[in-house]
Parts: structure tokens; C-alpha cells; sequence
């Protein structure tokens, strides 16, 4: 079992999904599989490194909980480093996650977190992938960056919505890894030009519909597409979270050393 | 005796009834079929919530719990095994968990060993993983596996105990939808039917939707079958004290109607049935028939002496109708007294009894009266004076015993009153249901399971509000918290508590390399916000079940085994000193839970209980009163009627009953029929004395004429509450015994004391003066 801590990285990737230099044409759209579509979903983001920072507006009723982070990520390949150092609540302030998350399937992350009242680090690992994402709408698994084969993904259908030309697929998770998630279903409505998810519906085992994400505000940053704005729903709980990210840039060119588990007590 | 010539109006009414007899019965079959054609759309509800009012505190608190910290209600299976870290049999409850977690409908969550989440401190790091990461492991590792949840106060009784023979499989649910008739109803049919497909495992089920849907169903299956022996009981009781096939079709058939029409009515307006309300159409079965049976008997009498048919009904009317009427209405205000109380099942039942009285009465006019109006003239030929019987012979003696010896009398009847009375302040309310059900019934067995097994199966909530954000991050606080646990896990009644204290120690010792001494809380309030982000992070599942969404709220629960009403309120009282004592002004704190809403309960049962049987003897007193023209009158008239529910509860004191929602039926209930015989026997008594201007004959005359039916419908009263004997219930039992013991009691009252009240106070003047007295008064 690999640590989903990770997650909070993958904010970034899952919402930073980034245009294909070569946008898909009308008669390409159907020659692509399910697993392709993901592919290109997956290779979207070109960049080396980047940071940002997200705001999570969480409501629940007529409760509200605010959360800021910010976030640094760095490519090494197809493995990636990422840090984040909570701003909001001022009570964790400077606490600090850095993960290592690797694209092979048997390798589990490294995931290290830092509390400054005790000025102590800690390696952690193991799950919690299912679990809800700092009492937002979103699971830890809804953030990571999944390997494409974690999943088989079926092309449903060629659609448009809002406008935008869209293939609709659908990802089940493979057996293997079936029992590390709350879902038995995903549907996703791809921008069939920016390779960017518009809108991806969450299904339990019993085919009902747990949650809702919509993806909004999509400005091209530094070259790539970015989705500003993403709204995670669950209909049946009444809450939804609003996740915005803010000051984006992308191919900094950050130092290695500022993913080091060294760099977290500085 | 003169006979009276039938007033004006009742000639009119009788002669109207007669003539368009057809027209009433067919009325009376047409509001009948569809009266029956709503039946169908009865639905039964027997939440513990149901029996809160809207805006009721108590009800109001436990909404604000489940919307702050989830739905709290839950259904616990638990397996007796010979080791439930046993391969076998983990992939045995893996079956069973997934099937319950696949096909029980509004299932949030299945939680039990094999998926739970295990948080350990190691070297230089923290392990947050699945406590079984593969089912398919080694027997050995497994075992281990099992020795160390068997061993963590998080799991340790909770979902397996500490032997390993016991484990559970905990179902929560998400907050129902708010669609279909009645989501709480749909999961536990579906849960039993997946149990049924593991026979091979030795399973109790236990939780607030599986007891509802018990309840449900015995109120389902008990209901017909009290009526029914209630009825046969009637049927058999009629049939021995009139002997006659009319003395027992027509009135049976009075009251069987009026049931339906009740039922339906009750159906159509949307009501809902519960353990309490199904008490209606029994009650009403035995209620309702006084009015046909006092018709009918006065009819067979008057007839008897050679009255035409028609003219025999007039009469008959013209005698009963005044106090039948008034029957009506001191039973029905009996009935309505429950609107005094603040139990939502207690006002619906009284409501709908009184309706039911009502409409009784009416089918007496409209059914009994032109069905018997079909007799025949010539069976009144014989002008023969009735052969006397046994009830003759008995009625008369009681008149000669006690005119003889008015003063024993009279003195020993009280005497009797006061000694058992003595027995009231033994009677203890209980609330608890699983306590009121026969030992055997598999619901209690499997509660006490729970109790003996896994730590206790009911539950008192305690939530600690902040009053700000955040404010429960605060270590002062949280210490506080920690005391009042503490506190809580010595009490004896508790077995044990949780909260997102155990969390906190938990991730101080996972952060701490898992040295024992670290398991405490943290000593910063920063630290605890850091831990609690690690918990939240990190999967923490249990975070929304114990802190609340802003963290200005957090929850203690706090287990029980299945206790006593009088207990629940000791510890009620005591956790108020405690919080009282050590928290501040600034922290609220409140219970909830299935512990604090029974105890709840029995207040509002308590208050209620009061209030209703002050309401019931205002109103029948008041109502007595005006109809008797005399306050002296009516006061002694309330006597027969006070002093039965006394022997009643008395009595259930001495026999060791305890005072449930249904016996809370059982004062206003009494007041409202012991005083049916009370108008009968005081109009026709105060008649007598005015033709003869003697008590004593007066008493003679009366015991002469409703002496018979009021005997009998006293019969066929304590013969149709016996219906209630047979649930599977304590509630409905002691009732059927009370009311036995009330109805008969009140009976005597009417046959031995009232005379001797009457002869003593002489409320109506004294005798040689009386006819003039009463002749002005009237």
C-alpha cells in the first residue's frame, strides 16, 4: 500500500492537466481507446517543475472551512517530488508534507511530514488513500496522479459539453487495485483539444453516484493549460469544496535540494 | 315504578331511525367499504424519535448531533467463532461484510477487523496502514495480527473482544434520504435476509433500525391478535350473560363497525400506528360496546313488560340516550386528557380513542337501533316478567348485603382502598424496551449478548461545545475531556468510552516511535492541531464521528449495558455534577443518545401521567357536575371513578410492575370508562329517587334495571382487555391486569360504595323531602 499523504501533491497534477502540443482533430477522436485518451490525459503536463498555491473553500451546511496551501512539484522522469507547507489554518502553519511518488507500480511513495512546534520530521508510510482529504470533498485518491494502468478505461462515447468537444470514458480500477479505493467507477468528459478532465463523476460499487467534480477557470499558463477552479460535490452528504489555485507558474527551475526531507526543518 | 312517556324528540329521533332504516344501514355499508379501503395505507412506526414532538428539546438535541457528528444510528452484527482471526473464518466474514456493505440499502460505512485502519509509531516514522493488509496471509501472522487488535483499546470489545470469540461487524449509515416512505425501514429486511444465508455462523444483530423494524413487526403481528382474542373474549362473554344470538351479534357487530371506521379514519388522516396505538382498536372494541350492549339490554326489559316494538325503542332511547350520551363524552374527555402530555403517540392515541368513541356511539344510532327496530311484535306477546338467574340473584343480594350493613361497608371499602393504595410509590417507570420484552425473545437475548460480550449495547452521547471554531483544539479543554472519561470509566454503569482523545494519544505515541509512556495527550495546543492534521490527512476516518466540522464541537460516547430507567437518572445526575464542577461557564455540554432520550422519556411518561389524569379528572368532574345539576353529586360520583385507578396502580406496585408508555394509558383510561357505569348508575339512580324519594329503594331500583348491563359490560370489558395478555411485551400484559383489576374494582365501587356514599351525604336531600327537592332542581 502505497502512502496517499502524497496526495496533496497531486492537488497540483490533477488539476494541472495540460494541452497535447498536437490538439486531437474530429477524425482522430475516434481512433483513440479509453487507455489512450488516458494517456494523453496523463502526459498533459510538459512541465519540469512549478508552484502554486490552492485555497480550499470547504462547506458543509452552512459550516464553512477554509484551508491554504502552498505547493512546490518537481519531474525526476516520470517519478515526482512535491512539497507543501500549509498556510491556513494558522494553528498548522509551517507544517510541511514532502512526498516522492513513483510511477512504478510496485515501489510505494516516501512521504516524510514536519511539525515545527516540535521541530520534528517524521517518515511516514502506509495508506489512508480512501480517506477524506483534510475534511474536504476530496479523497486522497481523488488528488493523486493515478498510473494510467491502475485503471481499464473504456471509450463510452464522443460528446460535447459547455461548448467543448469531449470523450466521455469510463476507468474502472483493476482487481489488484479495486480494494484501495471507494470507488468501482469513474466517468470522465475529457477535452477532446486541451486533454483536461471538464467533469469526472465518482460511482460506489452499487452504481450509485457519490461525487461530483467540475473543472473551471482554464487559462493557459506558462504554455499549459491549467484548470483554476475545481468544485468537488457530494450530493448526498449536501457539502462541496471549492479548490482555487492561485499564482501558477510553471519551469522554475527548482533547486533538488528543496524536495530533500533536510530541507523541511529550514 | 311509573313509566315515562318518551320526550318529544327522542319519540321523533326514534321514529326518524325507524323509518329510514334502510337509508342508515346503507350509509353505514357504504362509509364502511371505504373506510376499509384505506386500511392499507396503515404504516406502523416505532422509533424512539416517534414519540417526541416536533420542537420537543430532547428530539431537537439528537437532530442537532446527527447533523453535526452523522446519523447515529447503526446496526452491529455480532458472530460468536471459536477465533476470528482464524483464516476460515475471515474469509467467512469478508463474505459477509461485503454482501452487507453491496446490498443493504443507506449503508455508509461497514466496519470490522478486516478493514480497519492500524496507526503505529516505528523508528524515525509513522506506519498507517489496513490492519489486515491481506486476507490471504499466513495462519500465523493473521494470529498475530488478531493478538494485537485484540489487544488495542480502539478494537478491544468494540469490534472484537478480548478472547477473540466474539466479533463484530458495525453498519453505519448515511444521513436518510429524504424520500420513500420511511428510508430507516428499508436496510433491516435486507440485513436479515443476508443473515439467513450464513446459518453456518452463530449471529445477534443489535442497533436503533433493527429494534424499530422488531418492534414494527410485533406491533404488525400483535395488534389482530389482541383484537381478535379481545374479541372472542367479548363474544363469549356476551353470549354467557345475555344469552341471546341479538344480545351477541348486535352489539359485536356495533363495535366491529366502529373499529373499522375508526381504523380508517385514522388511516386517511396519515397517521401512524405504533406499539401505543395499536392499543386503539382493541381499546375501542371494549369501549365502544357499552353504548349497543345498554340499548340492547333496556330494549330486551322494557319489552319484556309488553311494549310494542316501536314503542319500546322510543323508550329505550329515551332511557339511555341521556347518559349514553354522556358516557360518550366523559370517555372521550378521558381520552383527550392525553393531549396534556408532550408524547406524541400518548395525543395520537388519545385522540383517536376519543374519535372512536364517538363514532361508536353513532353506530349505536345508526346500526344498533335499526337493525334491532327488524324485531318482531309478536315476541312480546307473552308479557312475562323474565325468569330470574344468577346475576338477578346476585344483584339482589349485594342490595339486601348493603343496605344491612351500609356502615361495614362502606368503612371496609375504604379500608381495602388505602391498603392497597400503599402499594402506588413501589411502581418504577421504565422506559427501557429491551427490558419490557419476555427473556427468551431473540431481540433481548441478543442485546444482553452485546451487554455480556462487547461492552454494552446502549449509548450516552456527550457533546462538548467550545462555543467557538477551533475551541476544541485547546489542551485545557481537552484535559477537561480527558477527566471527565475518566471519570466516566469508573462509573460503574459505564464499560467504556471514546472520543478524539483516544486519537490524540494515539498519534502522540505513533510519533513517538509507539514507546507506551507517549500514549497521552500532547502538551501544546499546537501540537494537537498538527496531530489532528496528520489524523485528517492521513485518512481519519473516525474524525467526523468525534470532532466536529469547525472543531468547536466534539463528542464523548460513552457505553452502557441495558440499563434501568432509575439508574440512567442517577448517572444522568452525576455526570451533571461532575461537568458541573469542572467545566466552565463558556463550555456547554449535553447528552444525547439512546441512554438520555429513554430517560427523557420516562420524564415526559411521568409528567404526562400527571397531567393527563389532572386533565381527565377536571374535565369528567366538570362534566358530571353540569350534567347531574349538583356539585355535591358530581364530587361523590368522581369517587367510584378516582378510587379504581388507585387500586389499580396500587395493586401493580404490590405485583412489582414497572410503569411503562402503555401503563401511562392506564389512570386517564380508567377515569374515562369507570365512569360510564358511574353516569349510568347515577341518572337512573337519580330518577328512582325522584319517583320514590328513598335511598334505598332508589338503590334497589337501580341495581334492578342497570345492575345486569353494567355488570356485563364490565364482564365483556375485563374479557376483552385479556386480549393485551397475549404479547410478547411486559407493557401490554400489565396493562391487561391493571385494567382487569381497575374495571372491576370500579365496579364494586359503583355496586357497594356509592350507595353507602349516597345514604351518608345524602346529596339529594333527605328522604322524605327529596321528590319535591329534586322536582325543582330538575
Amino acid at each position: 500500500m502505497t502512502l496517499r499523504l502524497s496526495m496533496l501533491v497531486p492537488c497540483v497534477l490533477a488539476a494541472v492537466c495540460v494541452l497535447l502540443p498536437a490538439p486531437a482533430q474530429a477524425d482522430d477522436a475516434e481512433q483513440l481507446t479509453g487507455r489512450e485518451i488516458a494517456q494523453r490525459m496523463r502526459d498533459a503536463d510538459t512541465s519540469a517543475d512549478g508552484e502554486r498555491v490552492a485555497t480550499m473553500l470547504i462547506e458543509r451546511g452552512s459550516q464553512q472551512l477554509v484551508r491554504e496551501l502552498a505547493m512546490r512539484h518537481k519531474k525526476y522522469g516520470h517519478d515526482e517530488r512535491t512539497l507543501i507547507r500549509f498556510i491556513e489554518p494558522a494553528d498548522v502553519r509551517d507544517t510541511q508534507y514532502l512526498s516522492w511518488t513513483y510511477e512504478a507500480v510496485d515501489q510505494d511513495d516516501d512521504m516524510w511530514v514536519f511539525f515545527p512546534t516540535e521541530n520534528l520530521v517524521r517518515r511516514i508510510s502506509g495508506g489512508g488513500k480512501k480517506g477524506s482529504f483534510m475534511r474536504s470533498d476530496f479523497a486522497n485518491e481523488d488528488i493523486e496522479q493515478r498510473a494510467v494502468d491502475d485503471d481499464e478505461h473504456t471509450l463510452l462515447e464522443t460528446s460535447t459539453l459547455d461548448g467543448r468537444d469531449v470523450y466521455v470514458i469510463e476507468s474502472q480500477p483493476i482487481p489488484a487495485k479495486a480494494r484501495d479505493s471507494n470507488y468501482a467507477k469513474r466517468r470522465l468528459w475529457v477535452d477532446a483539444e486541451r486533454w483536461l478532465p471538464l467533469r469526472i463523476e465518482y460511482y460506489d460499487r452499487r452504481d450509485r453516484l457519490l461525487k461530483r467534480m467540475s473543472q473551471g477557470g482554464i487559462e493557459e499558463i506558462d504554455g499549459i493549460w491549467t484548470a483554476t477552479k475545481i468544485i468537488m460535490e457530494t450530493p448526498r452528504r449536501g457539502s462541496r469544496t471549492l479548490m482555487q489555485y492561485t499564482d501558477v507558474r510553471y519551469d522554475l527551475g527548482l533547486p533538488d535540494g528543496a524536495f530533500e526531507q533536510t530541507a523541511l526543518k529550514r | 315504578m311509573t313509566e315515562h312517556t318518551p320526550a318529544p324528540g327522542i319519540a321523533r329521533l326514534t321514529e326518524t331511525l325507524v323509518r329510514f332504516r334502510w337509508l342508515s344501514l346503507a350509509f353505514v355499508a357504504a362509509v364502511t367499504a371505504a373506510a376499509a379501503s384505506q386500511l392499507p395505507k396503515l404504516e406502523i412506526d416505532n422509533s424512539n424519535e416517534s414519540f417526541f414532538m416536533t420542537g420537543d428539546s430532547t428530539k431537537a438535541r439528537l437532530d442537532a448531533f446527527n447533523d453535526t457528528f452523522g446519523n447515529d444510528d447503526f446496526v452491529f452484527v455480532l458472530i460468536e467463532v471459536e477465533d476470528a482471526f482464524a483464516p476460515a473464518t475471515l474469509a467467512r466474514l469478508d463474505e459477509l461484510a461485503e454482501r452487507l456493505e453491496l446490498e443493504v440499502p443507506h449503508v455508509l460505512e461497514v466496519t470490522w477487523v478486516g478493514n480497519v485502519e492500524w496507526i503505529e509509531g516505528v523508528p524515525g516514522g509513522i506506519v498507517i496502514e489496513d490492519l489486515i493488509p491481506d486476507l490471504g496471509l499466513p495462519a500465523s501472522e493473521l494470529d498475530a495480527l488478531g493478538a494485537k487488535a485484540a489487544a488495542d483499546p480502539l478494537y478491544r470489545d468494540r469490534l472484537v473482544s478480548a478472547d477473540r470469540e466474539t466479533v463484530g461487524i458495525l453498519m453505519e449509515f448515511e444521513n436518510y434520504p429524504e424520500i420513500g416512505i420511511d428510508p430507516r425501514k428499508d436496510g433491516p429486511p435486507v440485513i436479515q435476509a443476508i443473515l439467513a444465508d450464513f446459518d453456518d455462523l452463530d449471529m445477534h444483530v443489535v442497533g436503533g433500525p433493527i429494534m424499530d423494524y422488531v418492534m414494527d413487526m410485533s406491533t404488525a403481528d400483535e395488534a389482530p391478535r389482541w383484537a381478535s382474542i379481545a374479541l372472542l373474549g367479548m363474544v363469549l362473554a356476551l353470549a354467557l350473560t345475555t344469552r341471546s344470538v341479538a344480545g351477541v351479534l348486535v352489539p359485536a357487530a356495533t363495535v366491529i363497525l366502529s373499529v373499522l371506521w375508526a381504523v380508517g379514519l385514522v388511516a386517511a388522516l396519515g397517521f401512524r400506528l405504533n406499539l401505543l396505538a395499536i392499543l386503539v382498536p382493541t381499546l375501542l372494541l371494549c369501549v365502544g360496546i357499552g353504548d349497543s350492549m345498554h340499548v340492547l339490554a333496556e330494549l330486551r326489559q322494557i319489552r319484556r313488560e309488553g311494549t310494542p316494538l316501536r314503542r319500546a325503542l322510543a323508550r329505550t332511547l329515551d332511557l339511555v340516550t341521556k347518559p349514553i350520551l354522556l358516557t360518550t363524552v366523559t370517555t372521550a374527555a378521558g381520552f383527550l386528557a392525553f393531549l396534556a402530555t408532550d408524547l406524541r403517540p400518548l395525543r395520537e392515541l388519545g385522540v383517536q380513542a376519543a374519535v372512536g368513541v364517538v363514532i361508536a356511539l353513532v353506530m349505536t344510532y345508526l346500526f344498533a337501533v335499526p337493525v334491532l327496530s327488524f324485531g318482531r311484535d309478536r315476541e312480546t306477546a307473552d308479557g312475562s316478567v323474565r325468569k330470574q338467574d344468577i346475576f338477578d340473584r346476585l344483584l339482589r343480594g349485594i342490595v339486601d348485603f348493603v343496605n344491612r350493613r351500609h356502615t361495614a361497608v362502606g368503612v371496609g371499602f375504604l379500608l381495602a382502598v388505602l391498603l392497597v393504595g400503599l402499594g402506588i410509590p413501589r411502581l418504577q417507570i421504565e422506559t427501557n424496551t429491551i427490558r419490557a420484552m419476555e427473556e427468551d425473545h431473540p431481540l433481548r437475548v441478543a442485546f444482553e449478548y452485546v451487554d455480556d460480550s462487547m461492552g454494552g449495547s446502549m449509548s450516552i452521547e456527550l457533546v462538548v461545545d467550545s462555543g467557538a471554531p477551533d475551541g476544541i483544539k485547546r489542551i485545557d479543554l481537552l484535559r477537561k475531556v480527558e477527566a471527565l472519561q475518566a471519570f466516566l470509566e469508573d462509573h460503574p454503569l459505564i464499560t467504556q468510552t471514546s472520543s478524539v482523545i483516544d486519537q490524540l494519544k494515539q498519534m502522540h505515541r505513533a510519533v513517538y516511535e509507539n514507546r507506551p509512556d507517549a500514549y497521552r495527550l500532547p502538551e501544546s495546543d499546537g501540537q494537537v492541531a498538527e496531530y489532528l492534521l496528520l489524523y485528517e490527512s492521513g485518512g481519519g476516518s473516525q474524525l467526523d464521528q468525534y470532532v466536529a466540522f469547525t472543531y468547536d464541537q466534539l463528542r464523548v460516547q460513552a457505553r452502557t449495558r441495558n440499563v434501568a430507567f432509575g439508574e440512567v437518572r442517577e448517572l444522568q445526575e452525576e455526570i451533571e455534577r461532575f461537568v458541573a464542577s469542572e467545566f466552565g461557564p463558556d463550555v456547554t455540554i449535553y447528552a444525547t443518545g439512546t441512554v438520555p432520550m429513554a430517560q427523557a422519556m420516562g420524564d415526559l411518561i411521568a409528567e404526562g401521567q400527571a397531567r393527563s389524569f389532572a386533565f381527565a379528572f377536571c374535565a369528567i368532574a366538570a362534566i358530571l357536575i353540569i350534567a347531574l345539576r349538583s356539585v355535591r353529586l358530581g364530587l361523590i360520583a368522581m369517587v367510584p371513578n378516582v378510587l379504581p385507578v388507585v387500586v389499580a396502580l396500587g395493586a401493580m406496585g404490590w405485583l412489582g410492575a414497572e410503569f411503562n408508555m402503555i401503563m401511562c394509558v392506564l389512570a386517564p383510561m380508567i377515569l374515562g370508562v369507570a365512569v360510564d357505569d358511574t353516569v349510568h348508575f347515577f341518572v337512573r339512580y337519580r330518577r328512582y329517587f325522584d319517583d320514590t324519594g328513598s335511598y334505598e329503594a332508589a338503590y334497589r331500583e337501580t341495581m334492578r334495571t342497570v345492575g345486569r348491563p353494567l355488570l356485563f359490560t364490565t364482564v365483556v370489558l375485563v374479557a376483552g382487555f385479556a386480549g393485551f395478555r397475549f404479547s410478547t411485551f411486559d407493557g401490554p400484559k400489565d396493562f391487561s391486569v391493571a385494567s382487569t383489576i381497575a374495571f372491576s374494582s370500579a365496579l364494586l365501587a359503583e355496586f357497594l360504595l356509592v350507595p353507602v356514599l349516597l345514604r351518608w351525604l345524602k346529596p339529594m336531600g333527605s328522604a322524605a323531602s327529596a321528590p319535591a327537592e329534586a322536582a325543582t332542581a330538575t
